[in-house]
Order: C-alpha cells, then sequence, then structure tokens
C-alpha cells in the first residue's frame, strides 16, 4: 500500500486506528498494542476481531523486528525497520498491513510459503498449522514459516507483493483480511 | 529445590511455580522478541521439578491474552513434556479465557484436541 493508497483509503470511508512507519521495537510494539486497546479506539468491534488484530500485529511487527533489512548481503546487518498500519475499509473489513524491505532470497522464500497457504481451505490451513507447530520441536527457531500460519489462521485473505529495489532487495507488502 | 517466579512485563507473563502445591500459573502476554531465551529456564525448571516431585497431582494454569507464533510452540513444548511424564504423574491444565474471547478459546480447543491424554480443562474466568 502505497501513500497514495492510504490516502484514498481514508477518503474512501476508511478508518486508520494506528499507522507507525520506523523503527520498531518490542516496547513499541507494546505501546500500539495498549493504545488501540483504548476503548474508544476499538469500540463496537467484537472481541473476536480484536484478539485476531493484535496477534497478527505482534506477528508482522516482529517480522519486521528481526528480518527486515536495508543493506544486502550481511546476515547480521538486521535494521527493524518498515511500515504497520491497522485499519477498517468501506466494506467494514479490518485489515493490518505491513511494508519492509526483505533480500530476494528471503522473498522467494516468503513466496513459496504465501503461494502454498492461499491454495489451502480454512481447515487445512488450521492442520498444518498444528503440523507445523508439533515438527518444530528441536528444530531451529528460524524458518517454518509457522508465523505466517499464525496470520493466515485468522485471516479471510492474504495478499501480498514485492517490489523489486535492486538485485539483492525489495519491498515486501503484507496485508491480512481478517476473519 | 526452590519455588521459581517471574515478574510480568508488558510482552512476557507472569510465571508462578510452587512446588509445594504444585501449582504453576502462567498469566499475561506472551510476546518476547526471544522466545526460547524466555522459556528456556522455565522448561528447565520444569523439567527437574517433574522428576524430582512426589505430589499426586500438579496443576497448571494458563492465562495467556496476547502471544505470537513461537509463544504457540513453547507451550506445545511444555504440554509435550506434561505428557511424556504423565505415566508416573498427574496433571490437571485449566487453560483460562475470559468469556468474551473467543479467540483464546478456540486456541485451547486446539492444544486440547492435541494432547488427548492430558487432563486439559477450558475454564471460563470468574
Amino acid at each position: 500500500m502505497a501513500t497514495k493508497e492510504i490516502k484514498m483509503l481514508i477518503n474512501d470511508g476508511g478508518i486508520i486506528f494506528m499507522a507507525h512507519i520506523g523503527f520498531m521495537s518490542q516496547s513499541l510494539l507494546a505501546g500500539m498494542i495498549e493504545s488501540l486497546k483504548k476503548k474508544e479506539t476499538l469500540e463496537g468491534i467484537p472481541s473476536k476481531i480484536s484478539h485476531s488484530m493484535f496477534i497478527i500485529l505482534i506477528e508482522m511487527t516482529q517480522n519486521i523486528i528481526k528480518y527486515s533489512k536495508i543493506e544486502p548481503v550481511d546476515k547480521n546487518n538486521i535494521n527493524s525497520n518498515g511500515l504497520i498500519l491497522v485499519g477498517r475499509d468501506k466494506k467494514n473489513n479490518y485489515f493490518v498491513h505491513s511494508q519492509n524491505i526483505v533480500t530476494f532470497k528471503d522473498s522467494i522464500k516468503i513466496t513459496k510459503i504465501i503461494d502454498e497457504m492461499n491454495t489451502l481451505t480454512e481447515n487445512q490451513i488450521k492442520q498444518k498449522y498444528r503440523e507445523l507447530r508439533r515438527s518444530a520441536i528441536n528444530a531451529h527457531p528460524r524458518g517454518a514459516g509457522i508465523g505466517f500460519y499464525e496470520i493466515a489462521k485468522r485471516a479471510s485473505s492474504i495478499e501480498y507483493d514485492f517490489i523489486e529495489i535492486d538485485s539483492e532487495r525489495c519491498n515486501f507488502n503484507l496485508t491480512a483480511n481478517i476473519k | 529445590m526452590e519455588n521459581f517466579t517471574i515478574k510480568e512485563t508488558k510482552y512476557t507473563p507472569e510465571v508462578n511455580l510452587d512446588i509445594q502445591t504444585g501449582i504453576l500459573s502462567i498469566k499475561g502476554n506472551s510476546y518476547p522478541e526471544n522466545t526460547l531465551e524466555f522459556y528456556d529456564p522455565i522448561l528447565n525448571v520444569l523439567e527437574k521439578f517433574f522428576d524430582e516431585t512426589t505430589l499426586d497431582l500438579i496443576v497448571l494454569n494458563i492465562e495467556i491474552l496476547y502471544f505470537n507464533s513461537s509463544s504457540s510452540r513453547v507451550f506445545f513444548e511444555i504440554f509435550d513434556l506434561l505428557e511424556d511424564h504423565s505415566e508416573r504423574l498427574n496433571f490437571a491444565i485449566n487453560w483460562i479465557y475470559e468469556s468474551d474471547n473467543e479467540g483464546i478459546l478456540e486456541i485451547g480447543e486446539d492444544f486440547k484436541e492435541d494432547f488427548e491424554k492430558l487432563n486439559f480443562y477450558l475454564a471460563v474466568k470468574e
């Protein structure tokens, strides 16, 4: 979602509950949850939706904290910079959107996971999530893609794209529409 | 062995293990940046406790609100540890949720299905 589209969303009758651009951290994430939880912000939203919203927000923000890379090549050079947006569109769908820079290599892995996820039914997603959770015991904490399934379980649809920056990096846009 | 306590933060839960009563409670949010770093010491203490205790019943009260996927994995690991010890020890797990929080209830239902051998109770918070 580009800045232009964000403006359009508002002009179109959508609502942005919260947006943050820049460095992400754990204390910032906790602060985002605290401010969204204030009654006036989420009043009237079913608790199941707001709970899903927070779980997805946590997953997306921690993805940015852990995997964003401004500079390519150096694996240790993680730059927790990105964009997070929580809102509702004109059709009353709640969504969480994130943007961050990933390496081209990561974009291939992510594409594979999300494309596979998007072919699955609701029950299959739930099944696969539980399989991943079971098989994760003693496995390396990174790379199983369980975080994307954590999001998918709570989403009616997931949209994503990658916009190339150079031969090694791209901008990763991810939107989860909440069920 | 001594009682084990960790204080709650905004993104990590309060953890209490009372070795006299055999009650373990985990309460709060669970989305640490490094989940394993947070839970490894807890898993180690639990393993030691399960090996040493002579109590008839061990009760787990779990009341989690917001969590990340890696915490969900760790809960799975904790229940797996319980299952490993379930021949010698009796466990009761209370998965506590607020009556209007369907999300947390569903997560509890999934765990209950995954661990049929354990006494897993879905308990509405009073």
